[in-house]
């Protein structure tokens, strides 16, 4: 099955993709800024959003004034510049974590994902991929 | 950044070892940085060698794309940084407005962080309907954010 050129970059970035495909990939973005554009934002959006399960303790915040730093609240706000150099681990209360989340305190700007996971018919399902 | 480096190496076991090198190189050059130049940019060269460097050194798989290519990404992130950080803003509630087992996959997909292959084996359906969900759902939330950012634009 061909994929398109948004599945490949989501094979790559997924680590799924063939050296081929790995390859072909590599070459449009190389070629065209579009594609390259492209793939940065949809690795930005879907890799980002997705978090680390181990996150560096090195503040990156103190050398990026304006990155962003989601709070751990669940409300997905911004918290204010000023805390971003932050070295301490944030505090976590288990009642502002989903439970399902398996997310552990961190110091870096790549927090895990705080928000709440869907249940009803999809929460045994995820309840399951959450414990694997 | 960690999404730059969580997009170049393929083996998700080693992205958080690679981005703690990456973090490292970042702080060691830091003194070689002039803050009368944008700083993404600068830190993204940094750390697209270190990241090759890293994973040459525990004998990984290289970089998922080539050198130019890593290159060409590198630029492209920083040129498009800051407009996906406003896109961003929009995702969560884009991702509110799905239903069904178009949300359930997107829950399993992009916050479980589930390979396709596993969300088809959790959601009891054959792996192409999985990846076709999923694409489905990547236009549903490119056409929201695109939506509530025109909306956000006339307001």
């Amino acid at each position: 099955m061909t994929r398109s050129f948004d599945e490949l970059i989501h094979a790559v970035i997924d680590g799924e993709a063939t050296d081929a495909e790995r390859a072909e990939v590599s070459r449009q973005v190389a070629a065209d800024p579009a594609q390259a554009r492209a793939f940065a934002r949809l690795a930005l959006m879907y890799v980002g959003k997705r978090g680390s399960t181990a996150s560096p303790s090195i503040p990156w915040s103190r050398h990026a004034p304006t990155s962003p730093r989601r709070s751990r609240t669940g409300s997905g706000c911004r918290v204010p510049s000023a805390r971003m150099s932050q070295t301490t681990p944030v505090r976590s209360h288990a009642s502002t974590r989903p439970s399902g989340s398996g997310a552990a305190p961190t110091s870096s700007w790549n927090v895990p994902p705080t928000e709440s996971v869907t249940k009803g018919a999809g929460g045994t399902a995820l309840a399951a991929a959450a414990k694997a | 950044m960690s999404a730059f480096v969580h997009a170049l190496v393929a083996d998700r076991a080693d992205r958080d070892d690679v981005l703690q090198d990456v973090a490292v190189a970042v702080v060691e050059a830091y003194g070689s940085y002039d803050p009368s130049r944008p700083f993404l940019p600068w830190a993204l060269g940094i750390a697209r060698h270190a990241a090759a460097d890293s994973l040459r050194r525990r004998r990984r798989q290289p970089l998922s794309l080539a050198p130019e290519a890593t290159e060409a990404f590198a630029s492209a992130v920083a040129e498009v940084a800051d407009a996906e950080r406003a896109r961003l803003v929009h995702l969560n509630g884009c991702m509110q407005e799905l239903d069904g087992r178009a949300r359930e996959a997107c829950e399993l997909r992009y916050r479980a962080g589930l390979r396709p292959a596993r969300v088809a084996e959790a959601l009891g359906i054959q792996p192409n309907t999985a990846s076709k969900v999923l694409q489905r759902v990547r236009e549903q939330l490119r056409e929201c954010i695109e939506r509530r950012m025109r909306a956000e634009a006339r307001a």
